[in-house]
């Protein structure tokens, strides 16, 4: 590729992967913005004030998808790395590994569809607690496939080591298990994280609009036609993942 | 000491237990007992319209073709989704020679997997619309003379806009995987041996990158693919009722006053878990597929 061509291509891509956030910020700021302005007529704070009032109260939503999705991240990563590492010692490590994949790639709203009978007869349905499980059911699979590769030999040798000088289940997680895998460790909480952070159709579905998440209210405000509060909502839900991206790019590659 | 190691062993074996158990109830049992419900649910045995063994609600969906055009539509904006942002983040991988993500200012392609799919989906429709941002450009260019002239992009037949905005995901997803495959493969030494033993440009780039890049990646491509036949958010913003992609459809069928449509929605249901579970064992079985 020619260099010049090759510096228009990298111009247009960055353009096109920058536009989306900029053109929401000033969506954000923007007083009034139609057809036909290619820029807003004037500029003004007023959306992000009226996003933190008590009627929008976006700050409280946020709060909430924050505590759903770390609890849902704790819960999962610590739960896959405990079922993980027996699956690893397992004769029918394949075939449980397998069944992780399957909710793993259903899609989630048909997941909630499919199972939210169970959901109404145990009366989480529209709850928080309810959202919270659902989310759980698509991030724990993910963290199960995360660690799948995980508990080689040299690990589980050096846990068996541990088992041979004495140490105790608890003492071998904390002490041996651990601490030799922060990384992973960091990679799962951050990634199961994001996927309870990034749902809007399970959350939906599951909470019957009930349950604020942030998410729910952008479709809201976008829905009932509020454009200006719906990029707000829209930013604040990316603040988060763009924190992530600051601190480790590694954070926002799921999937492989 | 024999009864601590007896104790030891019992501990072990519980742990073992209680992890297995945790796992299968929390992905096996979920799926299929949704599956279970789906099924009776859509031949009568279950849920409010319950009255008995019947097939009628799936004959239904197969004679009015329901089905088939659900499972046509997502299949199309998932192929075109997948084929054109492979393609690109391919094409753009090969000519960096696998040193994409080395360049400065790279990390911008980190951007698009920082955004949910429905904050995207929002960007698209107000970017894309008759009374959005490209419409004003053409307006002020004097390309249209007002938004009605302006090409249908969002909310189409065709699915431009779930297909943009599929794109930009993927596309973003795809380079950074497929510059770290061409890196962790040496595929660039791969092209430089088969160029000293007489290749072309192009004979290396088909006999050596491209089932070389193929073969590792295509397990990724396969599960990317099924997340987009499965996507919600962004048909549900950007598409429109007829066509209508597969998740948005079953919703839409469940929410309705028609109870008639909850047997039908729940026959979908079912029929794509089955498909997905399908899908999943084939790219297990395949050679170089899923761990």
């Amino acid at each position: 590729m020619k260099p010049v061509t090759g510096k228009i291509l990298w111009a247009l891509l960055a353009s096109l992967f920058v536009l989306p956030a900029a053109y929401l910020l000033l969506l954000s700021f923007s007083a009034s913005w139609h057809f036909p302005l290619l820029f807003p007529d004037a500029l003004t704070g007023k959306w992000w004030s009226l996003g933190f009032t008590s009627r929008f109260a976006l700050l409280g939503s946020m709060g909430l998808s924050l505590g759903i999705a770390a609890g849902v991240s704790l819960l999962s990563t610590f739960a896959a790395f405990f079922s993980s590492r027996w699956m690893a010692l397992s004769r029918y490590r394949s075939a449980l590994l397998l069944s992780a994949y399957f909710p793993f790639v259903l899609s989630p709203v048909v997941l909630a569809a499919a199972t939210y009978i169970f959901f109404v007869r145990l009366g989480w349905n529209g709850t928080v607690a309810g959202v919270a499980f659902a989310h759980f059911l698509i991030a724990y699979p993910y963290a199960v496939i995360l660690f799948s590769g995980y508990w080689n030999e040299r690990l589980l040798t050096m846990d068996a080591l541990a088992a041979t000088l004495g140490a105790g289940s608890f003492q071998r997680y904390r002490r041996v298990l651990f601490p030799l895998s922060r990384g992973v460790l960091a990679l799962a909480l951050f990634q199961t994280f994001l996927i309870s952070w990034f749902e809007y159709g399970l959350s939906s579905y599951i909470g019957l609009g009930r349950v604020p998440v942030l998410t729910v209210e952008v479709y809201r405000y976008i829905s009932e036609a509020n454009p200006h509060v719906a990029a707000v909502a829209s930013l604040l839900l990316v603040f988060p993942p763009l924190l992530m991206l600051w601190v480790n790019k590694r954070f926002l590659i799921r999937l492989i | 000491m024999r009864i601590l190691e007896k104790k030891s062993l019992k501990i072990r074996y519980l742990h073992r237990k209680a992890g297995l158990t945790l796992h299968v109830l929390l992905t096996l049992l979920p799926l299929a007992a949704g599956a279970v419900y789906a099924l009776l649910y859509s031949v009568g045995l279950a849920g409010s319209l319950a009255a008995g063994f019947t097939l009628r609600y799936w004959e239904s969906l197969v004679s009015r073709g329901t089905l088939w055009q659900t499972f046509a539509y997502s299949a199309y904006i998932m192929g075109v989704s997948i084929v054109l942002s492979y393609a690109s983040a391919l094409a753009m991988v090969i000519s960096a020679r696998g040193r994409l993500m080395e360049r400065k200012g790279s990390r911008i392609f980190y951007l698009p997997l920082a955004m949910p799919a429905l904050v995207l989906a929002f960007f698209a429709f107000r970017f894309l619309s008759g009374g959005g941002w490209l419409a004003s450009l053409a307006f002020g260019s004097g390309l249209i003379a007002s938004p009605q002239e302006f090409p249908e992009l969002v909310n189409d037949p065709y699915g431009l806009g779930i297909i943009f905005v599929h794109f930009l995901l993927a596309f973003a997803f795809f380079s950074i995987y497929l510059d770290r495959v061409y890196a962790n493969e040496r595929i660039e030494e791969q092209v430089q041996s088969a160029q000293l033993l007489g290749a072309g440009y192009r004979q290396s780039l088909r006999r050596v990158v491209w089932p070389m890049i193929l073969r590792k990646t295509w397990p990724a491509i396969s599960l990317y693919g099924l997340f987009v036949f499965g996507s919600y958010e962004v048909p549900l913003l950007l598409g429109r009722s007829t066509p209508e992609m597969l998740s948005v459809r079953i919703v839409r069928m469940l929410s309705r006053f028609n109870l008639d449509d909850r047997p039908e929605a729940f026959a979908i249901v079912f029929a794509y878990m089955m498909l997905t579970v399908l899908l999943v064992f084939l790219l297990r079985k395949s050679k170089g597929g899923l761990r």
